[in-house]
């Protein structure tokens, strides 16, 4: 402010204008006062003159100035404007340049999940199986579940494709679903009324064949659910939709699913599986949901035929002295071909979920199933075959109840019983008489998990009970094989 | 109290149950049978008046070493569920339910294949058999003794391959013959009788009695037959000179590796220090397989 007024006095301070009274020349009389005041007033006025036309003039120069500089703001603020226009307009263009390249992207989705156990089995032994030439180790560390899943959804036509990795029998990477289908009407909340598949999809056979591996609780399905439907997919084609809460589902398979022994997802004979469930799946109230359902299977069963032999001669050590003595190098003739033969199977369900949800501690579900089959086990324990079995059929029969309970958002138990009984017919010799006996299988599974959106911790204790050992008097008797599985699983 | 005896409980639970061991490490193993930790008491007198009784029986009370499918046989008093069977010595036994009835005693039969470990108890062996009621009550423990076969090679001079896995190994012997040179025994050619020129007269019994031959071409083509041992065996005097043996790795037949063993035997008798071992891996499949192949594995001079 000071420096900024300095200009405007400097002609004052340069002219005199406050000089001394005394400044006159000596031959001259002194001025008047009058004279002295009208001299000092003129010097002002002159000053004052002077003044005024210099700040106009530099009135000028600043208005000059600012004209200058806001011209050149403008002119900057244009430029400006012009690029990020021009920025914007070549960010639409990529982009709809993107979504046109990506538009096959559309309603497809990737999830997965892997599942690595711990075991601890009390039937484990440092050996080989005989036969197979497999281990009976089963104290190990195992990847249980690998799995990698893509579905799409286009309205009209869904699909899917899952992968699993798994190192149950070695490593191994294989199909497990491959699915397409035909939606009628395309969009909606819940199923659509008609859904045609066409694929490798799982049977259709009450509720736990088609629970996700993801989502249950307990680490495997239960004994009957393992023997009756292995692998739990199998190739088809199926009709399923819903309305209201009606829920129904039709399909015909090869009846070779893909965890069966001898023609995983192929299928030997030209007879195909017809499987069907048809059931409920209704919200009771707010807290409470309801489903139940009965499915049934019909369909044909093979038993391989065999291949004709060569005559031969063997030695039969007959008297076990390791020597070549007579008699016992016999002829043995040869023996025809015997041909294969298909069998009847079928199997009746019913199953039943109801779930409650508690406020503060979460989800109650309680749910069971039971299942009546014939000449349908078809996993590792027992196969049916009639026709092996010298023409007898095998009447399986197979039950479980379960209750899982969330404990807050991170907690969930649960406790299962299963039974399975793969030949309610079965007998044994017990001094030299046939008696009624059981082959069946019971496990009663405890289980506790922790659990985060990413993944859980699971911890299962199962209590198995069988007929398989025999006691010193040489009956029947349960063979040890409790087990103690830890289960870390990630999904993403 | 209550809350803590569930552990217990569970603990006690779990224990439950026949053994789960499948007893393949014990000195007799019966296949199919339930297997019983523990050798069966010899000591204590069983039985009573209503104490079913077993009579076992044999084709040959003789036992091999190593041999399989040996039947042991026998019936039981008509109150017997099972019979127990056990060798003396082992660490477990065997539960053998009975079976259909003996139309000429009335009894109750059993019958079963055993096979015994390649190495067994020093004699005098004996298998104790042992009836039981459904009661779980046992009957008089029956002791049957058998006598040990010997299972080394025989004959004048035996050279003896053996190996762990279920490959094609072949065994070569370099050996001079009674003119003067030399001729292989193997799997090409199994005897060291040399075919008589045209017009000469065939080899003479003796000669051929006398001729030295490989016993067996174990798992040839990969034809398994599990004996996993060959022997060139001379029945008689073998001819002075210098003996030379090769292991020829024919095939692994998908096995990893074969661990071989190779013996010189004379008159029954181990040779000191002619045992060697070695191993086969895929790199030893690789060679030729004809005469003078393998690896050179011992060298002897009559």
């Amino acid at each position: 402010m000071w420096l900024g007024a300095a200009p405007l006095l400097s002609p004052l301070l340069s002219r005199g204008a406050f000089a001394q009274s005394g400044d006159v020349a000596p031959d001259q009389a002194p001025p008047t006062e009058a004279q002295r005041a009208e001299a000092v007033a003129a010097k002002a006025a002159s000053a004052t003159a002077e003044l005024t036309v210099e700040l106009a003039r530099q009135t000028g120069e600043v208005a000059a100035l600012r004209a200058d500089f806001e011209r050149r703001l403008r002119e900057e603020q244009d430029k400006r404007e012009a690029a990020i226009a021009a920025e914007r307009e070549r960010a639409d263009a990529a982009l709809k340049e993107t979504r046109a390249s990506m538009a096959w992207i559309q309603g497809l989705s990737l999830g997965g999940f892997a599942q690595t156990d711990l075991s601890v089995r009390q039937s484990s032994s440092d050996q080989l199986n005989n036969s197979t030439g497999e281990p009976l180790n089963q104290n190990r560390f195992v990847l249980r579940r690998a799995r990698l899943r893509t579905e799409i959804d286009r309205g009209l036509v869904t699909g899917a494709l899952e992968l699993d990795g798994n190192t149950v029998n070695g490593p191994q990477m294989r199909v497990l679903n491959a699915e397409g289908t035909l939606r009628i009407p395309p969009v909606g909340a819940g199923p659509s009324l008609f859904g045609l598949t066409v694929g490798l999809f799982k049977i259709p056979f009450g509720w736990e064949v088609i629970q996700s591996d993801r989502d249950r609780l307990f680490l495997e399905r239960s004994i009957a659910a393992q023997e009756l439907f292995p692998g739990e997919y199998d190739l088809g084609a199926r009709l399923a939709g819903g309305w209201r809460y009606i829920r129904y589902a039709l399909a015909v398979q090869n009846g070779e699913p893909i965890g069966e022994k001898t023609f995983p997802v192929r299928d030997p004979n030209n007879v195909k599986d017809v499987t069907g469930r048809v059931g409920v799946e209704t919200p009771l109230s707010p807290a409470v949901d309801f489903a139940a359902g009965f499915s049934g299977l019909k369909g044909k069963g093979f038993h391989k035929g065999t291949a004709a032999t060569k005559a031969g001669i063997v030695w039969n050590d007959r008297n076990d002295n390791s020597s070549v003595d007579a008699g016992e190098i016999v002829a043995v003739s040869a023996k025809s071909a015997t041909p294969s033969q298909n069998f009847d199977r079928h199997a009746l369900g019913a199953d039943l979920r109801v779930v409650v949800r508690v406020p503060g501690l979460g989800a109650t579900t309680a749910y069971g199933e039971v299942t009546w089959a014939k000449n349908l086990g078809r996993g590792s324990r027992t196969i049916a075959d009639p026709v092996a079995n010298s023409g007898q059929d095998l009447r399986e029969l197979g039950y479980y109840f379960a209750l899982v309970q969330d404990v807050g958002r991170f907690l969930q138990v649960g406790l299962r019983y299963d039974f399975y009984d793969p030949n309610r017919d079965s007998t044994d010799l017990q001094q030299a008489r046939q008696v009624p006996s059981s082959q069946s299988y019971q496990t009663w599974a405890f289980v506790a998990a922790a659990r985060i959106p990413a993944g859980r911790l699971i911890a299962e204790y199962d209590l198995n009970r069988n007929h398989n050992g025999r006691d010193s008097a040489g009956l029947p008797t349960n063979l040890a094989d409790n087990a103690f599985t830890l289960r870390a699983e990630v999904r993403f | 109290m209550r809350w803590a005896s569930i552990p217990v409980c569970v603990w006690l639970t779990a224990c439950s149950g026949a053994d789960p061991g499948n007893g393949v490490g014990s000195y007799m193993y019966i296949q199919g049978a339930q297997f019983i930790p523990g050798a069966l008491d010899t000591q204590t007198p069983g039985g009573g008046a209503a104490s079913p009784v077993v009579l076992p029986t044999s084709l040959n009370y003789s036992i091999t070493p190593g041999t399989t499918g040996k039947t042991l046989a026998g019936t039981a008093g008509t109150d017997a569920t099972a019979v127990l069977i056990g060798l003396v010595g082992d660490r477990g036994h065997w539960v053998v339910p009975v079976g259909s009835v003996d139309q000429s005693t009335g009894n109750l039969t059993f019958s079963t294949k055993a096979s015994f470990a390649p190495t067994l108890p020093p004699p005098p062996v004996a298998i104790a058999f042992q009836a039981v009621a459904r009661d779980g009550h046992g009957g008089p423990v029956q002791l049957q003794s058998f006598s040990l076969a010997s299972t080394a090679p025989q004959g004048e001079m035996v050279v003896s391959l053996d190996w762990d896995t279920e490959a094609d190994l072949d065994l070569r012997v370099t050996m001079p013959a009674a003119d003067g040179s030399t001729i292989e025994v193997g799997t090409r050619k199994r005897t060291s009788l040399v075919p008589p020129a045209p017009g000469d007269p065939a080899p003479s019994d003796e000669q051929v009695q006398a001729a030295a031959y490989l016993d067996m071409d174990s798992n040839a083509q990969c034809v398994i037959d599990g004996r996993r041992q060959e022997n060139v065996v001379w029945p008689a005097t073998p001819v002075p000179g210098l003996y030379v043996v090769r292991v020829d790795t024919f095939s692994l037949c998908g096995e990893a590796a074969a661990h071989w063993r190779l013996r010189l035997v004379r008159n029954g008798e181990e040779v000191n220090g002619s045992i060697v071992s070695g191993q086969s891996n895929d790199v030893d499949t690789r060679f030729a397989h004809g005469a003078g192949a393998g690896a050179q594995a011992l060298v002897f001079q009559l």
